[in-house]
């Protein structure tokens, strides 16, 4: 019987479908990308979408969704595809992704506005390793240790060996393989070896070892930097993962990364609410923006939570997982798009401006 | 107190003995004194029945009154508990058909510490530092200390509420908290130990002077010291606040005891309560140094002794260093974890939530080191530089100076020049050189002793109208000493002296007869808890506080912390505050 309906859970993706006669709708939530923010709850234009407990699932205790579709409510329109800013959803169509709304009505996208300039990037570990979403791909090849490091610069060397001092003894040549001998053995006539020292200059790096080394100070060796010396490669956001909160661009040394914030808005955290002891929104917090406060010093009371208004997106997640009453509030008031906005869209953008607060359910 | 049946009994008539009752102004007098239904009364009172004791030749005095001992509790009890060898110092008390056995030569156990008092002649101890969350623990054992009458202070200096009411300045709280406090753990003062430093000792820090702040509460001991006296003469608590300062046992701690005696020096005492003190500065000898460090360590017992003798607000106690292997306990914690780092012995720690702290290491006063020397003369010099005896008593800080049965050697210290010189003999060339010991040459009287054992404290505690004297009318606590006076010059006969303190020829408690010739021969004497009722304010707003500080951060409910009257089950009780009708 047509439309049937389906929800199965495989590959840590909850996957909803409605199958007609001859074609077939799928909608994925990727329980690994999907944080609970809610979003697509607020975004639905049917209401299909409602929360799941996430505290519990971000912890592993609970093996299902952190929010749960209903495929007969569902009417496979992708909205809460364009919006989810997690990219943790995904619309198909007979098994391939498609967006039948951009191409039909016209819908806003969100606009990520995130990048690294590559000529400020010195290619360092920082933003790589802050990222909460794992948005930055960094790919400069790995440097070995060592005599090889020198390869990661580009320079010339100025060699000079002063022949008139040079007994070719050999030293040179027994610590470093730039260097070979070629020579004749000492016979009773020239009572001293005759040759040449070869140097081969792509296998020095200027460590100077030699210099220090040679006897007869016979030999001197300058380096001189062609080009500020930077790692090769490249490192880049992909702003599929990338949610807006810039901890890269915070934390970027060379100021070379530029994020703007997909949300804009208001958080305020009222801790005589906070039950403490719970530390869910912590955990929960898809952006790492949340955190506990430490004790600093002896007799220090530094309060039971705090967020630091750099890292916040204003996606919520913290407002659903939150077990108490009235202990975070959220007001969005930007959320950047581009493309037509359409009534629809203006609809949902209403909803999702609307201030957000934990409450204690009714079972 | 259950009304006793007006049946005259107990009828004691002690005839001809030598009477040195300072509060009375008897010094020495032939005179006799009769006891009948635990009072003393006049001797024409007494019936045919009365039994006579034939005191000729002999001293009679006040049953002796310890103002600052560690007899009972918690803290007492670990340095019982992990001090087994303590008791192979000690001659070891058998059971008898009339007395329990026990022992422990600086902690001993309950029982045994009641036979030893009563045997100095001693018939009323202070317990002087009471956890309050721990009071059942302190008043199980007391019920467990017969024939003597004990009370225990309350520690107070670093309560939480305490040091809340006085960082906002709320005073009537403060007193409502006070007085409820002391309700809760039939307490019978306000102990504060370290002011400030103990809760910092939470945090692993300490406060070595008034002015430093306490961690997260950010008041300051003087703050904690100077709002407590307040509330104690608002108050009219017999006793006044009872100080042990903070820096103790450091070289150079003398600037900080000075700043610290004049801190209630224009705090009106209240009258009412029969003392004339505001201030009562515990031990303070171990807070009379100078020097910078154990290296050039002298003693400053002559400037403390100069204030004393020179300011009317307060009075000290001295514990007396008696030169032995003791164990030392105080609510002290960061005081006890230096003195371990500094000999290396076990250290026991407690920390009360909410309330106090606490230490415990044994400790060796050694008398072929300098230190030790020096904290010996500087004791003595207290004792006798304070000019006034009703200012200055005798303690050890039992047992952190030394057991309380050193007090006949002490006292043999302070009435004979020779039996110093010749301790003096036996220890460092430093102690002559860094003290004034060996130049001073008074030597106490027994009216003076007396003043220092029976009548100061008594006074000092306020409870002169029953305890430290004679009249008529006073509890009929005494203690005859087999010392004549008249034929012993004690001064050249100093064993004569410890001999006659160490066993009386009689104790008598209540118009027992409790010891004899000795020996204990009976403990059926009417013992009493004694404790400070000042409750009776309706401050709702520190109920909501306490019931607020149980629920939030106590791990015990409110309805099960303070102490049924089982637990005293013979108490009397002193009436202050609003009950005593204001003040």
């Amino acid at each position: 019987m047509f439309p049937s309906y389906s929800k199965k859970t495989e590959n840590n993706k909850q996957v909803i479908e409605q199958r007609l006669l001859t074609q077939k709708l799928n909608l994925a939530v990727d329980l690994d990308r999907c944080t609970g923010c809610g979003v697509c709850i607020d975004a639905c234009p049917e209401e299909a979408i409602t929360e799941g407990p996430i505290g519990a699932v971000s912890r592993g205790k609970a093996k299902v969704s952190k929010v749960d579709v209903d495929p007969k409510k569902c009417s496979f329109c992708g909205v809460c595809n364009i919006l989810c800013p997690f990219n943790a959803i995904k619309l198909s169509v007979d098994g391939v992704e498609k967006l039948p709304i951009l191409e039909q009505q016209g819908f806003p996208v969100l606009e990520k506005k995130a990048k690294i300039d590559d000529e400020k990037c010195s290619r360092c570990v920082l933003c790589e390793e802050v990222c909460p979403r794992d948005a930055i791909r960094r790919d400069v090849a790995k440097v070995d240790q060592g005599h090889k490091a020198a390869s990661t610069m580009k320079y010339a060397i100025d060699y000079k060996l002063d022949d008139a001092k040079c007994t070719k003894c050999g030293i040179c040549a027994e610590a470093c393989d730039a260097f070979k001998i070629e020579y004749k053995e000492p016979t009773p006539l020239t009572v001293k070896r005759i040759g040449e020292v070869k140097f081969d200059e792509k296998k020095c790096d200027a460590c100077k070892v030699c210099v220090e080394i040679c006897p007869e100070d016979a030999i001197s060796i300058e380096r001189k930097i062609i080009e500020e010396p930077k790692l090769s490669g490249k490192v880049a956001i992909d702003t599929n993962e990338c949610v807006t909160c810039t901890w890269c661009q915070v934390i970027c040394p060379k100021d070379a990364a530029k994020v703007e914030k997909v949300f804009e808005g208001e958080l305020t955290i009222n801790t005589a609410n906070c039950p403490a002891g719970c530390s869910t929104c912590v955990d929960v917090c898809p952006c790492n923006a949340l955190y506990l406060p430490v004790v600093e010093e002896a007799g220090h009371k530094p309060g039971k939570l705090a967020y630091n208004k750099d890292f916040c997106i204003y996606c919520g997640a913290c407002i659903n997982a939150c077990p108490a009453d009235s202990t975070i509030t959220m007001k969005r008031n930007k959320i950047n798009v581009t493309g037509e906005k359409t009534n629809l869209y203006n609809k949902i953008e209403a909803k999702l401006f609307a201030e957000k607060t934990p409450k204690i359910k009714e079972a | 107190m259950s009304a006793k049946p007006l049946k005259v009994q107990n009828e004691v008539l002690i005839k001809n003995g030598y009477v040195y009752d300072p509060l009375n102004g008897v010094k020495g007098d032939v005179k006799d004194i009769a006891i009948q239904n635990g009072k003393i009364v006049e001797p024409s009172k007494l019936s045919t029945k009365a039994k006579v004791i034939d005191a000729k030749g002999k001293v009679v005095m006040p049953g002796g009154v310890d103002i600052h001992t560690h007899v009972a509790g918690p803290k007492v009890n670990v340095g019982r508990m992990y001090r087994p060898e303590d008791k192979l110092h000690d001659t070891m008390e058998h059971r008898t058909d009339l007395l329990r056995a026990g022992g422990g030569f600086s902690v001993p156990s309950t029982f045994v510490t009641a036979y030893r008092y009563a045997k100095l002649g001693y018939t009323f101890v202070n317990e002087a530092a009471m956890p309050p969350l721990l009071a059942r623990h302190t008043h199980e054992e007391m019920h467990d200390t017969p024939i003597l009458d004990q009370s225990a202070f309350t520690l107070l200096g670093n309560n939480w509420l305490v040091m809340e009411y006085i960082k906002k300045g709320q005073k009537e709280n403060l007193d409502a908290y006070v007085a409820w406090i002391l309700k809760a753990t039939k307490g019978s003062a306000i102990k504060i130990v370290n002011p400030g430093g103990t809760e910092a000792w939470g945090w692993g820090k300490n406060c070595t002077d008034i002015d430093d702040p306490v961690p997260y509460f950010d008041v300051t001991p003087k703050d904690i010291i100077t709002g407590l006296c307040e509330t104690n003469e608002r108050l009219g608590l017999p006793h006044s606040i009872h100080l042990h300062g903070n820096n103790l046992g450091h070289p150079g701690n003398y600037t900080t005891t000075l700043k610290t005696l004049a801190l209630t020096e224009n705090i009106r005492t209240n009258k009412k309560s029969g003392r004339n003190q505001n201030v009562h500065f515990t031990h303070a000898q171990f807070n009379s140094y100078g020097g910078t460090a154990w290296k050039d360590f002298v003693s400053k017992a002559d400037e403390i002794a100069n204030y004393v003798n020179n300011h009317d607000h307060l009075t000290i106690d001295v514990g007396f260093v008696t030169l032995d292997e003791t164990t030392t306990m105080t609510a002290d914690g960061p005081f006890e974890f230096t003195l371990h780092s500094t000999n290396h012995l076990k250290w026991a720690n407690v920390d009360v939530e909410l309330e106090t702290g606490s230490g415990v290491v044994p400790f060796i006063y050694d008398s072929r080191n300098h230190v030790f020397g020096i904290q010996w003369a500087t004791g003595l010099e207290l004792g006798l530089l304070v000019k006034d005896p009703m200012k200055c008593f005798l303690t050890t800080d039992h047992p952190n100076a030394g057991p309380f049965t050193r007090y006949p050697v002490v006292a043999s210290w302070l009435m004979s020049k020779k039996a110093r010189d010749a301790k003096l003999a036996t220890l460092h060339k430093w102690v002559a050189e860094r003290t004034q010991i060996k130049d001073i040459d008074r030597e106490l009287s027994l009216y003076e002793l007396a003043q220092m054992t029976r009548a100061g404290p008594a006074k000092a505690l306020g409870m002169s109208r029953n305890k430290g004297h004679l009249g008529i009318g006073a509890d009929g606590d005494v203690s005859i000493y087999d010392l004549d006076p008249k034929t012993t010059d004690i001064g050249q006969q100093p064993e004569v002296l410890v001999k006659a303190l160490e066993g009386a020829a009689y104790t008598i408690k209540g118009g027992d007869i409790v010891v004899k010739d000795g020996e204990v021969v009976s403990v059926d004497a009417p013992k009493y808890t004694i404790w400070s009722d000042a409750d009776g304010f309706n401050n709702k707003e520190v109920m909501n506080d306490i019931v607020e500080k149980f629920l939030k951060y106590y791990s015990v409910t409110l309805n099960n912390y303070p102490v049924q009257d089982v637990y005293a089950p013979h108490q009397q009780v002193i009436k202050a505050g609003p009950l005593a009708g204001g003040n």
